[in-house]
């Protein structure tokens, strides 16, 4: 197996009952990437996180963490691993700063790690209070710091946004990027609100129905589909024209016709085409498709 | 190791502000009050020519029959609620360490709570039994039986760890607290059908009832309960924890 990659998996499926959670997945991703994990509800992106963390056998298929078998080596790999599922783990009788010296005392690190772990997520002032009367939000943040307390080289999160408020989201966006790039730690997120992921993941995976559809660099997406609008004078008689020269027009109205191009080069031509046939071409856009877009396209396929 | 006392050290420190722990103070100290009560207002009539080694032999019978059964399946049932209500399970098996030592770390920290119990239990009966002697001045040269009371309360200690083993797998293996508390109430239920017809081996092999058959001075199979209870305690751990770390819990 390559180590190249941070996580890897070959085929994992796991199904519960007749329901196929995940089906035959083929992640890659990079260290010290931040990768986004996308899907709707009931994609499967919990089900593999779970797979990840080895809360969850698989019923076939490979797990690989920095190129070794997680069945084999659980234990070592884990002790890389910081990780948030679904809601945090607290314990609600306990202190925001009791809970985190739980983990510290299982990892068997300084007690420093704690208070860093709170001031790095601006919990200083409430550590001495009671889970139990904590906001939604600060439990997503205390949930934070417990997978952050051992500084990780890997982080698993699932929907880490949940929960916080703008200004706390953008807080986290900006600590997702601080530790990718500074601490060159590998973060795997996973999300249904797409415009979390879209700012501040460089790569992507797509998951519905417990397949994954796309995977790869975001901007690689991006530019792979987008396409291209024309705003002209004659619609009709360019959407003929490039029909009859090969192109597939995609929406054609009174004054604009969008037609699927794949690269910058397959614009100038388009033009050209046009030009030739005597058509006034007043405006050409490459409309970038948000990711939102794209998702349901991906989606509803 | 050195990994399982870290474990252990976590798992000691969720005990803090748990009603768990409160009980194991609280469950004693309400039996001693009890039998406190009765000898203070009828001791005239019901204390006879030893009072005070009859008050120990009350409140011991009250907490062997009933109330430590019931203290260790509330236990087991109110750790392994910590784990199930807060959702935690995902968080405390991704740690690296092996499961099996999380699971044997949870039947060390009960246990400790059942040893802290009986300890609560031996300090009230002694308290008690001193205002007691303050309170009616012909029971002042009364003895207090301490070397029965000790023996009493340790070999109900052993005795209890068979029922605590089979009550602590049942909780931790279902979300719900009712199958703990459930299979508690109905084999309570038949110790009590079952033994005072005179059924003293049944006893001393019924998990239940093993703490008041290895208090029991009168008992011939003292040994037996206290033995057996401790032994099959550990076997039936060791097989729940080989069980448990193989579980998938979601
Ligand atoms: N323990 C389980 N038992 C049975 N089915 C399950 C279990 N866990 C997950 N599933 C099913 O697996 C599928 C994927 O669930 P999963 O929780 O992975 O989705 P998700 O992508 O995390 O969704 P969400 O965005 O809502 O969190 C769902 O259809 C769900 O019903
Ligand atoms: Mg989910």
């Amino acid at each position: 197996m390559d180590d190249e990659f941070a996580i890897e998996t070959r085929d994992l499926t796991r199904t519960f009952g007749t329901c196929k959670a995940v089906d035959g997945i083929n992640l890659c991703v990079p260290h010290g990437a931040i990768y986004g994990f996308v899907g709707p509800n009931g994609a499967g992106k919990t089900t593999t996180i779970r797979l990840l963390l080895g809360l969850l056998r698989p019923d076939s298929g490979g797990i690989f963490l920095s190129g070794q078998p997680l069945n084999q080596n659980r234990r070592e790999l884990m002790r890389g691993i910081g990780a948030l599922v679904e809601t945090p783990s607290l314990y609600p009788h306990l202190t925001g700063q009791e809970n985190l010296d739980l983990t510290r005392r299982v990892l068997g690190l300084p007690r420093s790690r704690v208070t860093d772990a709170l001031a790095f997520t601006g919990l200083t002032a409430d550590a001495d209070r009671l889970v139990r009367v904590y906001s939604l939000g600060m439990r997503q943040r205390l949930g934070l710091a417990q997978a952050w307390l051992g500084k990780p080289a890997l982080m698993l999160l699932d929907e880490p946004a949940n929960g916080l408020d703008p200004g706390g989201i953008r807080e986290l966006r900006s600590q997702l990027r601080q530790l990718a790039h500074d601490q060159n730690a590998t973060i795997f997120l996973s999300s249904h609100v797409l415009s979390e992921i879209d700012q501040v993941a460089d790569w992507i995976g797509i998951i519905n129905h417990g397949r994954l559809f796309f995977q790869g660099r975001i901007q690689d997406l991006q530019r792979e589909q987008g396409p291209l609008r024309l705003v002209v004078d004659k619609s009709l008689d360019a959407a003929a024209a490039l029909t009859a020269n090969g192109w597939q027009v995609l929406q054609q109205s009174d004054d604009f016709i969008s037609v699927q191009v794949a690269s910058d080069a397959d614009v100038g031509k388009v033009n050209r085409c046009l030009q030739e046939q005597e058509i006034q071409v007043y405006r050409l856009e490459r409309k970038e498709e948000t990711l939102e877009d794209l998702f349901l396209r991906h989606m509803t396929n | 190791m050195r990994s399982f006392y870290r474990v252990l050290a976590a798992e000691v420190l969720k005990l803090k502000r748990t009603l768990a722990l409160r009980l194991s103070v609280f469950s004693p100290l309400i039996v001693v009050i009890l039998v406190f009560g009765m000898y203070a207002v009828r001791g005239q009539q019901i204390g006879g020519a030893d009072p005070l080694t009859g008050f120990a032999q009350l409140v011991l019978t009250v907490w062997t029959i009933i109330m430590f059964p019931l203290f260790a399946a509330l236990v087991a049932a109110l750790i392994a609620a910590i784990e199930h209500q807060n959702e935690t399970w995902k968080h405390l098996l991704a740690f690296p360490v092996d499961r099996s030592n999380v699971f044997v770390a949870k039947w060390l920290t009960g246990s400790g709570l059942l040893l802290l119990s009986s300890f609560f239990l031996c300090t009230g009966v002694c308290l008690a039994a001193e205002i007691l002697r303050l309170m009616r001045p012909d029971w002042r040269t009364a003895s207090l039986p301490i070397p029965m009371i000790f023996r009493g309360t340790i070999l109900s200690c052993c005795a209890v760890g068979l029922l605590f083993s089979i009550q602590m797998w049942i909780s931790l293996r279902w979300r719900s607290f009712l199958p703990g508390i459930f299979v508690a109430v109905i084999a309570l239920v038949l110790m009590f059908i079952a033994i005072p017809r005179g059924a003293a081996l049944f006893g001393s092999l019924f998990p239940w009832s093993l703490p008041a058959m290895a208090m029991s001075p009168h008992n011939v199979h003292r040994p037996l309960a206290a033995g057996w209870g401790l032994l099959g305690g550990v076997l039936v751990a060791v097989l729940a924890c080989w069980n448990l770390s193989r579980r998938e819990f979601s």
